[in-house]
């Protein structure tokens, strides 16, 4: 017989392991489905594939760094506060909206609170599953930043034990800032009407600071001259930033005191949270401040067909979750941005390709083939759009609704692909605008300069449903869970960004060929138009099928 | 309206539901009852088309469920066990939406919301997000959006669960109203008191099996429905 702990530990942890691997329907026949070995084996590859794309890097930035100090002649301490800062930053961001979710929205935590098992108990289980959300994120940065250390040559086996002893700290650290950071999100949301818009502009505020503080620091070491690798400045202006990060790199470097401090400021940090939040656990999580009551008025409404009630309630959905919102609409806003960036910094980069010494026939070649490498990017931030790909999971047990309604099966579904390019689509042609504004590429060129990156959406929106359709995840606690970790997201992600490389790559080589760049753009938008007619096929019949049997 | 013959739907090793035979006519309200896992959900879900049948057949005013589903389920309406509703939505956005997929036109959808949330006191919440809803006003809503295309056939899973007695009284002369006036309503419940008071014709069913179906009366004989219903789950066999 298990102890509750371990019972309760155990929930968790399958709960983790069931968000992401295991596919589920509400239907009896299909309850209890183990997955296949080679979906575990494809979807830990590609979640090792994203870790090392992350570690390189954040690798990169660190490996610099550690060059810049060793030439000037430096300790590593700034590289170590550094390194921690990164990880912290890195774990705060990526757990704050779990740890909000899985700690105070749970579902089942009245259920819990029921059963004979202390709220500090609940708590543990809960904190423990957050933990290994830390210490999986922390790895992207700890994992380099220990390997340039050893290459650094000046590590010790002393050294290494600090190391592992402090980094392995700063998970912890991180949790319980995201455990405070998300009781504040859920304290301000609960007395908030609009609460996914508080929660939705908290968040971009939150990535705007992180984006913003790793574009300062990127930019910063892209001053470094290269022949004196002199760091100095720069780290006199971020070290008074790095705050109690900087006791851990001076303990690094032979400061016990310095470690002490660090050591009992982590600590503080773990422990009074600890005994905030289990003395206030209950309270926090049973308090029903009750929103701000909207009183009914009728107003005259117009009759919508079937497909846009469908649309409309798909839409109502992505905008009323801050979450769904933040992870699969992301995208979104890069592209305009990255666009706009382009255009009001259009001498810049057009000066990029005249370098000295470039020959004026090299310069009207890479100018010709500036519109194919800017299609390239805007497919390839269509990747990072996958509105579509949990939108199956989504319907959770309100699936009954459409399934009993006289609808036909593929109709949920093709308004699911409908409103993700309707979401998608004002965006991309607005950075598709910005770009052609700035590079005034010829007329058909700039033709495909819209079509292209709307082709890729249209594919992705048809792809993500395709995949959601095959793993569908209807069980979910929390709609965090069919969201973040989903295989059909990941898959749909990971299946978008290849096919963007193999894409761009592939329209380089054209390009390099002596196809015209129009051409370039052309072929993969024909390929995509009849890749979308092949899924859109497969969705209305084989799709269909499988919804209704959901 | 309603004809189920020989229905069949097997869960891995287990029939829930067994060469099932029944026919609900036209101004009839009937009853269906059984114990926990007797495969009275399975049967309601599969006579709306959410569940396809292993065997046997359902159709709807002569309409097969398996071939014309569009058509059999526009005339119809279901509301599960348990109300699991749109969250994200208002009450108000989500009778739009039903109102939409069954095309119910403005004018007549506004006049029925309006009458049926006076009716069932929920017109000041409607505005509120279904997430803040009791599990009594989510079915007050989900009978609402069933009544809202004024459909022929209602199916019904539990319906008096989770409503107060007044609004369980309203529900029960709404389901009378709608039979007099030619619809039908198959529904399950374990309150045996009201089946038996409501009911015009029951069916009880037991590990997938009809065990017992006909006229209310001839059902309980001069018994209740509870001592034939108890009988009945302890001993097997068929009655009436």
């Amino acid at each position: 017989m298990k102890s509750p702990l371990r019972a309760l530990l155990a929930v968790r942890l399958r709960a983790l392991f069931a968000g992401m691997f295991t596919v589920r329907s509400n239907k009896k026949k299909n309850v209890g489905k183990k997955p296949s070995v080679l979906l575990i084996i494809l979807l830990s590859v590609l979640l090792l594939y994203v870790g090392v794309v992350f570690a390189i890097l954040f690798g990169s930035l660190l490996f610099m760094l550690m060059l810049s100090l060793r030439a000037a002649g430096q300790d590593l301490s700034f590289y170590f506060a550094a390194a921690a800062a990164l990880t912290v930053l890195l774990c705060v961001f990526g757990s704050v909206f779990a740890t909000q979710s899985e700690l105070y929205n749970a579902k089942d935590n009245e259920l819990l609170l029921a059963m004979p098992v202390s709220p500090s108990q609940i708590l543990i289980s809960r904190m423990v599953m957050l933990a290994i959300i830390n210490y999986g994120l922390s790895l992207v940065v700890i994992v380099p930043a220990l390997l340039i250390y050893l290459l650094s040559g000046v590590s010790s086996p002393l050294g290494i034990v600090a190391f592992c002893v402090f980094f392995l700290l700063l998970p912890l650290m991180s949790l319980a800032i995201s455990c405070l950071l998300g009781w504040l999100l859920a304290l301000i949301s609960s007395r908030m009407r609009h609460k996914n818009i508080v929660s939705l502009v908290l968040s971009v505020a939150f990535l705007v600071l992180y984006i913003g503080g790793m574009g300062a620091f990127s930019s910063m070491m892209e001053t470094i001259d290269p022949e004196t690798l002199d760091i100095m400045p720069i780290v006199s202006a971020i070290t008074p930033y790095l705050l109690v990060f900087n006791w851990l790199g001076q303990a690094m470097c032979g400061n016990i005191l310095s470690g002490a401090l660090f050591l009992v400021f982590c600590a503080a940090v773990c422990g009074l949270t600890m005994i905030f939040l289990s003395r206030s656990y209950i309270r926090i999580v049973t308090t029903n401040r009750g929103g701000v009551r909207v009183k009914y008025r009728e107003k005259s409404v117009k009759q919508s067909s079937p497909l846009w009630a469908l649309m409309k309630k798909e839409l109502r959905h992505f905008t009323s979750s801050a979450a769904y919102m933040l992870n699969e609409g992301l995208g979104l806003v890069f592209a305009p941005i990255l666009a706009g960036i382009l255009l009001f910094k259009r001498d810049e980069m057009l000066g990029f390709f005249e370098l000295e010494g470039t020959a004026p026939e090299e310069l009207a070649f890479l100018t010709e083939m500036l519109p194919v490498l800017i299609a390239g990017m805007l497919c390839f931030l269509a990747s990072m759009v996958i509105i579509s790909a949990p939108s199956v999971s989504l319907e959770g047990k309100n699936v009954w609704i459409t399934q009993s309604m006289p609808v036909p099966s593929d109709k949920p579904l093709l308004a699911k692909v409908y409103t993700h390019i309707l979401i998608a689509t004002p965006f991309y042609f607005l950075a598709s605008l910005f770009a052609v504004i700035a590079i005034r590429p010829d007329f058909l060129s700039g033709v495909m300069l819209f079509l292209l990156p709307f082709l890729s959406n249209v594919f992705c929106a048809y792809l993500g449903v395709f995949f959601n359709i095959l793993f569908p995840k209807l069980d979910w606690v929390n709609e965090a869970a069919a969201v973040k970790s989903g295989a059909a997201v990941l898959l749909t992600m990971l299946g978008m960004m290849v096919l963007e490389i193999l894409e761009i790559v592939g329209m380089i080589l054209l390009f390099l060929l002596g196809v015209p760049s129009f051409l370039c753009m052309l072929i993969p938008c024909a390929i995509l138009f009849g890749a979308s007619c092949g899924l859109r096929a497969y969705l209305r019949r084989g799709g269909a099928r499988r919804f209704a049997n959901l | 309206m309603l004809k189920i013959e020989h229905l069949t739907k097997i869960y891995g090793d287990k029939r829930a539901v067994d060469d099932l035979s029944l026919t609900i006519s036209a101004g009839e309200i009937f009853g269906f009852i059984g114990h926990n896992g007797a495969g009275k959900t399975t049967t309601l879900k599969a006579c709306c088309g959410i569940l396809r049948p292993d065997a046997g057949s359902i159709t709807i005013n002569g309409i097969s469920m398996s071939e014309n589903p569009i058509v059999c389920k526009q005339g119809m309406a279901y509301i599960p066990d348990n109300p699991d509703l749109y969250d994200f939505m208002s009450g108000i956005k989500y009778l739009h939406f039903v109102a939409d997929i069954y095309s119910v036109p403005a004018d007549l959808r506004a006049e029925r919301i309006r009458r049926l949330a006076e009716m069932l006191e929920l017109t000041t919440d409607l505005a509120q997000p279904i997430s803040a809803y009791s599990h009594g006003m989510k079915q007050k809503l989900a009978v609402i959006a069933a009544w809202l295309h004024a459909p022929r056939l209602i199916i019904m899973d539990e319906p008096f669960v989770g409503l107060d007695p007044r609004a369980a009284h309203l529900l029960k002369t709404m389901m009378r109203e709608h039979c007099d006036a030619g619809g039908a309503i198959f529904f399950s419940t374990h309150v045996l008191e009201v089946a038996e008071k409501l009911c015009d014709k029951v069916a009880i069913i037991k590990d997938g099996k009809l065990v017992a179906c006909g006229p209310m009366e001839e059902v309980k004989g001069d018994g209740s429905l509870e001592s034939v219903f108890l009988e009945l789950a302890d001993a097997g066999g068929t009655h009436a």
